[in-house]
């Protein structure tokens, strides 16, 4: 458990910031080195657990490959959260913010981890109660009502969970998953699953449980947007994913999935549909997100090995593309996140290697080559035909191709000629961070993209 | 070794070109040309440069980083090479630099998806070369007569067609891979691929769309007057010379080769649109007046004939095919050469404002009919013997009626391509169009090595099929 | 299948041929890229070019001779497509007679052009333009194969429409081109087609494999090739329907009309069905076929030749007759005979013609023949050229025209043609009535060069129809009057005189005439039911009863004394009377124009203005558009009240309850 502990620490010892350093950017500068600081060191910790399994709290976690690519990947995000928008908030809240994105990271690290009901939602809370913190911190009135909705819809979401837990645990008698594997199937137990997932699909902001999402992105400042965009599905993903593979009883696990798939199918296409309306780019990710989640949880269907890894593998990738996309977004923003797809008309000719970054990342959600968006596409179509579920990876296709039109909306607007007279300038970050993260992002999706590693221990071998 | 350089070099050329200062557009300019002139010479001279390959994928299926001449491709990269070198010789655009990287750009996807061995690596480079194609448009794009009109409509309409077809393609090859085990598999006779009624249906299906969009066949063409009309003169040579070609190789890689008994099943639907798309664009090449267009009409005719000499699964017919298709590009990338002068000069491309041009500018003329005399398939000319080659297989095949209709649109070919040239350059002189200088010889030079090609071609196709032409026939006659 | 060496020819290297073929378009190439700074070399380089082919064709007479057999002669492969695609080079008897004259009347059409087009800007282009027409015709004309005879026959074609379309200022010019090259690929398809058919059955292109397997082909497939040949012909030699273009060629310079649509390449079709005569001879239906056409463009170009006013429309008319005789002799089988008045046609035509030229050139362009009259005194020189000349066609006994066209004649009865018989003798009375009327009108009477043309009833060229050439010209071609030496046009007039009047004599003697005896091993002899063998001298009186005829009715029109005294208003009133149905030829232009030039436009515009735009992009369009409708919908839902929003969670959680609900209940 000590990466949590680290972060944990690190947390705490960011708050202090606020009794010694000097206010100013210099407070803001030693706050956000300290919450990298501690991801890193949580980040390092985790990394050396890979390859050994064993269970803590009295099997409440496993720790195991499984655990530590999620946490993994939720640390990677929360890293690349900070340095994208040099923290959070003005300079005498990054601090405070700091420490609270650090609590919702060991919130994350906790359901990557979970191996029971209780586990799962102690972390799903830790994680969110940051985040409605997180979210309402701006000064925008727009900023609290957005956190307001979070934290209403959120707790709605939350009790169908913790009513679902009951339910489930009504039926079993406990709360460990490995036990749900042996439990008699009956009416209570199917509608206590049905109940968890709906609190999941919440979380993953799965169709129709998405509706939440654009306001909450719109309202919450850039850099908690693209936290939860990532984060947050990629913890809710690590339960989702423990559930279906390693929590349901074989016999019928599938027919209490089904729904599921439905969802993802739907996101998929509404998703992206509803994103083609939109003309804020953070509305626009939002609705991304929505279908690229759907993709992910695609590639659990059928449960098989291939489909988890190939799932892990395109979470990854849409981390260091959506994270780019939005670090772009920063710079071009400074920081408040405010931008219409409007003002990136003639962007090529202005910052044509901050336009080429960004269509990278761009093509890559749309699943063109060279990036991990293309690779892990087909990876998840792959293995959902595979497994049988070829009408998933049709549904996929088609998802796919109306992404095209939104991302490519996108990129036309920057490569169109347009006399430099009528686009207003855009105010750049100078700061080198955000670049850095542009730049790591797009390695990162390049090399994924041209050497699809996926992890073999991924596997909740608990029994 | 030479086969990846083909593809990784002009990429990594092109993008290292944005690197320089955007002043620096002749140094950019000459790197282009250079780049062309090497991956020429190297297809040239190591026409035997064995394949490369490195593994890629074990799972879900294996996959490899495999790229080698084929039978066809070798003459398609060749072609693909000249192409490019006499497009980038032939023309200045502004912002060279960005151009010319993004030319490069595309002369690597393209060599990556003629020399890819590998059905993921193929899928892979043909959703790449649609990026350079929109961006180049968006960028240089030149505002078209035609019912999209308006600069970034044409680009939109070819990516979007293009990206249905691109991800048909992706969604067939995963199916295939699933299926097969292993996409490693282009022009290896000896696959052994064995793909059940049920599948075999669908992937076909998938492969075909892409193809056919990309083709493209009747009815899926209609973005390509806008495209080629809006694209600037040197990238719609190498686009209509070469990229047009990407479908009817993978009808004949991949469809007769693995998908074979699926081929036979579609033949019927395939010669309809053939055919259909061997009149349809000949008669609307006839009513354009936007000199682009009616090449680009003229395109649709063409290859319209092409397809129906793949789905004749007749070994000469196949043979026409792979002459067509080298003398198609030649032609085609010698026809939009010579009406980027013609548009450079006079600032107009519509026949009703042109006209009489052939007194003042008798090297334009002369460039424009001897590009136009092989477009209408002048006996002598590598068209014609493409023709020749193609009809008679179809009539051999038994397709007697089809080799009639394929008669007609060389008629009209003659009618519009005359129509074409005569009306920019003969009849009285028009003194309301600017008057400029004749061609330079640099820009002669350009036309040259496509013109020789032709006449090459012409006198003795032989060199493209006694070579070549077996691996591809053998395959075929294994299937009548 | 494969090809062997081949099976008839004497399989040899034949450097001479080689000259023979390459020569001009080495001159060509030449001309073309030197040519404008060498201008007044570009004359001689390329008359030396083909006057060298010429003599080279003497030398190897004797190899075209030397066996005998069907395609007995020199021949040499050259290379090899893939089996069945054999090209080579095939000279025998029929290729020599066809060089001879290509080379021989070309030659001298060369020095005759030098005179005719001094000073005009393009003089080399058009020598370039000569010589590389004399390449085609010998490529045509010298291929041992169907692909090689088409790759002639198309670049003839170019040749063709270069020349017709030499002053390219003048749209007239430039239409009349693109007419005769269309109509000519719809001939270049017929034959594309019949190769395709024959490689079908033969699996080889060569002349010699096909007509050793004539048995291959079922009697339908035979009639459907020599059809399919016959389109080529019927363009090429300008046959009913596809003639329209020949007239309109006259746009193009007059040693053109000379030696292009005179005296070889209209004559083209005529070799190919001499050279496939075991094809014909194998498929009586094309025989019939082929002899009817012939026959009535025979007739039909004689009746138009009646009411043209422009000398070289008159002249162009004829030539369609003229061929028409020819084909008609070929088409029943009498090869030799239709062989015999190429060679005859190509002299007299070409002098015709050649003196024309000479007339056109010093009345400055003037070719209507109404403007001029009494040439008789000025031009004594051109009058003699055109006497013979018309002596000739006329077939007048002696004269060269008077041999060929009386063989054809008998030799069509003789194969069973009665009623063919019956055309040929009435169009020879046609003939001898318009060329005299065309003599008359020129050579007697008064000049009428300086009469106001409305008198004589001379509409606007455009609206006659003819002549589009006379009028105005541009000054690059007033400089004609730029002085060339005389000899250069009469010289070549001069000597073509000797082949118009005596060539003919080959032929005497009927059966044991040198003629006969030279093509006796060649065409295979075709023998027909209710053949009829007419004695040779009656045969000659009765066509010349009706030749005497015809020139009577054109002395009383045109020649006698007191007709000619009031020329001027008779002319005006035939001008005037004109039947329109002549004065449009017919209407075949009209009519391809409605069945075939205008839809194809309709159809064009159809297609690439209302099913594109509307109907395809239509179905696209509205796809996309429906996703965009979408799109805005879910956007709507996005009320920003938190209770909507709710309403949608607690809608998907019934949903969920509902259906795990019912499978906990199927348990």
């Amino acid at each position: 458990m000590w990466p949590t502990f680290a972060i944990a620490i690190a947390s705490l010892v960011a708050l202090l910031v606020d009794l010694f350093a000097p206010a100013g950017p210099a407070r803001r500068g030693i706050a956000v080195a300290i919450g990298i600081l501690g991801l890193l060191a949580g980040g390092i910790l985790t990394a050396q657990q890979y390859g050994h399994a064993f269970i803590a709290f009295s099997g409440a976690y496993s720790v195991g490959g499984f655990s530590v690519v999620f946490s993994e990947i939720a640390i990677l995000g929360a890293i690349l959260t900070l340095a994208l928008g040099l923290g959070i908030g003005r300079d005498d809240q990054v601090a405070g913010t700091t420490a609270l994105l650090l609590w919702s990271t060991v919130g994350a690290i906790l359901m990557a981890g979970a191996n029971n009901l209780m586990m799962v939602f102690l972390g799903l809370e830790l994680l969110s109660l940051g985040l409605y913190c997180l979210c309402g911190i701006s000064a925008r009135s727009s900023a609290r009502e957005a956190a307001m909705k979070y934290l209403i819809l959120s707790s709605m979401a939350s009790g169908f969970l913790l009513y679902g837990m009951a339910l489930i645990f009504g039926a079993d008698g406990s709360v460990q998953f490995s036990d749900l594997t042996v439990a008699p199937v009956n009416a209570m137990l199917l509608l206590g699953a049905g109940l968890f997932l709906v609190g999941i699909a919440f979380k993953l902001s799965l169709v129709p449980f998405h509706v939440w999402t654009p306001d909450v992105y719109e309202g919450a400042p850039l850099a908690v947007t693209a936290y939860m965009s990532v984060v947050t599905k990629a913890g809710a993903l690590a339960v989702l994913a423990r559930f279906a593979y390693a929590a349901l009883p074989v016999q019928s696990a599938n027919e209490i999935l089904i729904p599921i798939w439905v969802l993802a199918a739907l996101s998929m296409l509404v998703g992206n549909l509803a994103a083609l309306a939109q003309t804020d780019l953070k509305r626009l990710l939002a609705y991304s997100g929505v279908a690229q989640v759907g993709y992910i949880v695609a590639a659990f269907a059928g449960q098989s090995a291939l489909g988890l890894r190939y799932a892990i593998f395109y979470l990854a990738a849409y981390t260091f593309m959506n994270l780019g996309a939005f670090a772009v977004v920063a710079i071009l923003s400074s920081g408040d996140g405010i931008i219409g797809i409007g003002q990136l008309a003639g962007l090529a000719q202005r910052r044509p290697w901050l336009a080429f970054a960004l269509t990278f990342f761009l093509i890559g959600l749309a699943g063109l080559p060279p990036t991990a968006g293309f690779t892990g596409k087909v990876l998840i179509l792959a293995s959902s035909i595979g497994a049988g579920y070829a009408w998933l990876a049709g549904v996929l296709i088609v998802g796919t191709a109306i992404s095209a039109y939104v991302y490519f909306k996108i990129i036309r607007i920057m490569f169109v000629r347009v006399d430099e007279a009528h686009v207003k300038p855009l105010a750049i970050v100078h700061n080198p961070l955000p670049w850095i993260s542009v730049a790591l992002c797009a390695l990162a999706v390049f090399a994924l993209g041209i050497l699809p590693i996926t992890p073999s221990d991924v596997l909740p071998l608990v029994k | 070794m030479i086969v990846t350089a083909l593809v990784l070099g002009p990429i990594l050329i092109g993008l290292a070109l944005y690197a320089l200062p955007k002043s620096a557009e002749a140094l950019a300019r000459g790197a282009g040309i250079v780049v062309a002139m090497l991956a020429a010479l190297a297809v040239i001279f190591f026409p035997h440069a064995g394949d490369a390959s490195v593994h890629w994928l074990a799972r879900p299926f294996d996959a490899a980083f495999h790229f080698g001449y084929g039978p066809f491709s070798y003459w398609i990269v060749l072609l693909l090479a000249l192409v490019t070198l006499s497009a980038l010789t032939a023309l200045r655009v502004p912002r060279a630099r960005d151009f010319t990287a993004q030319m490069l750009l595309l002369l690597g996807a393209m060599d990556g998806v003629f020399l890819a061995k590998d059905l993921f690596l193929f899928a892979l480079f043909w959703d790449l070369m649609l990026l350079p194609v929109f961006l180049i448009m968006l960028g240089w794009g030149v505002p078209s007569h035609g019912p999209a009109g308006g600069r970034g409509t044409a680009a939109w309409r070819y990516l979007i067609y293009n990206l249905a077809g691109g991800l048909c393609l992706l969604l067939a090859t995963a199916a295939f891979g699933v299926v097969h085990g292993s996409t490693d598999v282009i022009g290896d006779p000896h696959a052994g691929v064995a793909i059940g009624e049920v599948w075999g249906g669908w992937i076909f299906a998938g492969f075909a769309f892409a193809f056919m969009v990309k083709t493209p066949v009747f009815p899926f063409h209609t973005w390509m007057p806008d495209t080629y009309t809006e694209l600037p003169p040197p990238a719609v040579a190498v686009v209509a010379a070469v990229q047009s070609k990407a479908g009817l190789y993978g009808f004949v890689v991949i469809g007769l080769p693995f998908l074979g008994a699926q081929m036979h099943d579609a033949q019927l639907l395939m010669f309809v649109l053939g055919i259909a798309g061997l009149l349809y664009g000949a008669f609307a090449a006839l009513a354009q007046t936007d000199v682009k267009r009616i090449v680009a009409y003229s395109s649709l005719s063409h290859l319209g004939l092409m397809v129906l000499g793949i789905f004749s699964f007749d070994p000469t017919a196949l043979k026409g095919v792979l002459v067509y298709i080298i003398a198609h590009g030649l032609f085609n990338g010698a026809l939009f050469l010579s009406l980027g002068y013609l548009e450079a000069r006079e600032e107009t491309r519509s026949l009703t404002r042109l006209g009489g041009l052939g007194a003042a500018n008798p090297r334009l003329a002369g460039a424009l009919v001897i590009a136009a005399l092989a477009g209408l398939g002048l006996p002598g000319l590598a068209g014609f013997a493409g023709e020749l080659l193609i009809i008679t297989g179809l009539y051999h095949g038994g397709f007697v009626v089809a080799s009639i209709f394929a008669l007609i649109p060389i008629v009209i070919a003659a009618a519009y391509m005359l129509r074409l040239y005569q009306t920019a350059m003969n009849g009285p002189q028009r003194l309301d169009l600017p008057q400029r200088k004749d061609l330079t010889w640099i820009e002669g030079l350009a036309l040259v090595p496509l013109v020789a090609g032709l006449v090459l071609l012409g006198v003795n196709p032989a060199a493209l099929l006694t070579s070549n032409g077996t691996e591809t026939v053998s395959v075929v006659s294994s299937l009548r | 299948m494969t090809v062997p060496a081949h099976p008839l020819g004497l399989e040899g290297s034949y450097p001479l041929l080689f000259l023979i073929w390459l020569l001009p378009l080495f001159g060509a190439i030449l001309l073309w890229a030197l040519g404008p700074r060498f201008k007044s070399f570009a004359g001689p380089i390329g008359s030396t070019m083909i006057g060298v082919a010429f003599l080279a064709t003497l030398a190897e007479w004797h190899d075209a001779t030397a066996i005998s057999g069907g395609l007995a002669g020199a021949h040499q492969t050259l290379f090899t497509w893939m089996p069945g695609f054999t090209f080579g080079l095939l000279f025998d008897r029929l290729a020599l007679i066809w060089t001879l004259v290509i080379t021989g009347v070309g030659f001298l059409i060369h020095v005759y052009s030098m005179g005719y087009l001094a000073g005009d800007k393009a003089f080399a282009r058009f020598f370039a333009y000569l010589n590389f027409f004399i390449f085609a015709m010998l490529t045509l004309v010298l291929s041992d194969n169907f692909a090689g005879l088409l790759v002639g026959w198309g670049l003839v074609g170019l040749a063709s429409y270069f020349l017709i379309g030499f002053w390219f200022f003048k749209p007239t010019a430039v239409a009349a081109a693109r007419k005769a090259f269309v109509i000519n690929v719809v001939g270049d398809v017929g034959i594309l087609f019949a190769i395709v058919a024959i490689v079908a059955h033969v699996g080889s292109i060569s002349y010699g494999d096909t007509f050793a397997q004539i048995a291959a082909f079922s009697p339908h497939d035979l009639f459907i090739v020599c059809l399919a040949l016959f389109i080529g012909c019927a363009a090429k030699s300008a046959q009913v329907p596809l003639h329209t273009w020949l007239p309109d060629a006259m746009e193009g310079p007059t040693p053109v009309s000379a030696l292009i649509h005179a005296a070889t390449m209209v004559t083209a079709g005529v070799y190919l069905i001499a050279r496939c005569a075991p094809l014909w001879t194998a498929s009586a239906d094309a025989r019939e076929l082929v002899g009817v056409i012939g026959a009535l463009t025979a007739i039909a170009g004689a009746v138009l030749g009646v009411a043209q006013w422009d000398i070289k429309r008159i002249l162009a008319y004829s030539t369609m007759s003229q061929i028409g005789y020819m084909i008609m002799a070929v088409g029943v089988g009498a090869f030799d005979s239709g062989v015999l008045h190429f060679l005859t046609h190509a002299a007299f035509k070409a002098q015709l013609f050649l003196g024309a030229g000479i007339i056109i050139h010093n009345l400055n362009n003037e070719q209507d023949v109404r403007l001029m009259g009494g040439l008789r005194k000025t031009m004594p020189f051109a009058f003699i050229a055109m006497l013979t000349g018309v002596l000739s066609i006329c077939g007048i006994p002696g004269f060269s025209g008077s041999f060929s066209k009386d063989a054809i004649l008998t030799a069509t009865l003789a194969h069973g043609h009665p009623w063919l018989y019956a055309i040929g003798v009435l169009t020879a009375g046609i003939t001898a009535y318009y060329m005299f009327r065309l003599f008359f009108i020129v050579f007697f009477g008064p000049y009428r060069g300086n009469v106001d043309p409305s008198d004589l009833g001379v509409r606007h060229p455009e609206l006659a129809g003819t002549a589009a050439s006379a009028g105005h010209h541009p000054e690059e071609m007033d400089a004609h009057h730029a002085h060339a030496p005389a000899w250069l046009m009469s010289g070549p007039v001069a000597i073509l005189i000797v082949p118009t009047v005596l060539i003919g004599w080959l032929a005497f003697g009927g059966a044991d005439s040198p003629w006969t005896k030279f093509w006796e091993p060649v065409f295979p002899k075709v023998s027909e039911a209710g053949g009829f063998v007419m004695p040779e001298l009656a045969g000659t009186l009765l066509v010349l009863a009706v030749v005497l005829a015809g020139f009577a009715v054109a002395y009383l029109r045109y020649g006698a004394p007191k007709v000619l005294a009031q020329s001027v208003p008779r002319l005006r009133t035939e001008s005037v009377r004109m039947p329109p149905v002549l004065a449009n030829a017919y209407y075949f232009d009209a009519a391809i124009d409605a069945l075939f030039v205008r839809p194809s436009m309709l159809l064009g515009r159809f297609f690439g203005s209302i099913v594109d735009p509307l109907v395809i992009e239509g179905v696209v369009h509205e796809t996309a558009h429906t996703a965009g409708w979408l799109g805005h919908l879910f956007r709507s839902f996005q009320t920003g009240l938190v209770r909507v929003y709710a309403l949608s969670i607690a809608l998907g959680v019934a949903c969920f309850a509902i259906y795990y609900v019912v499978i906990g209940a199927a348990r």
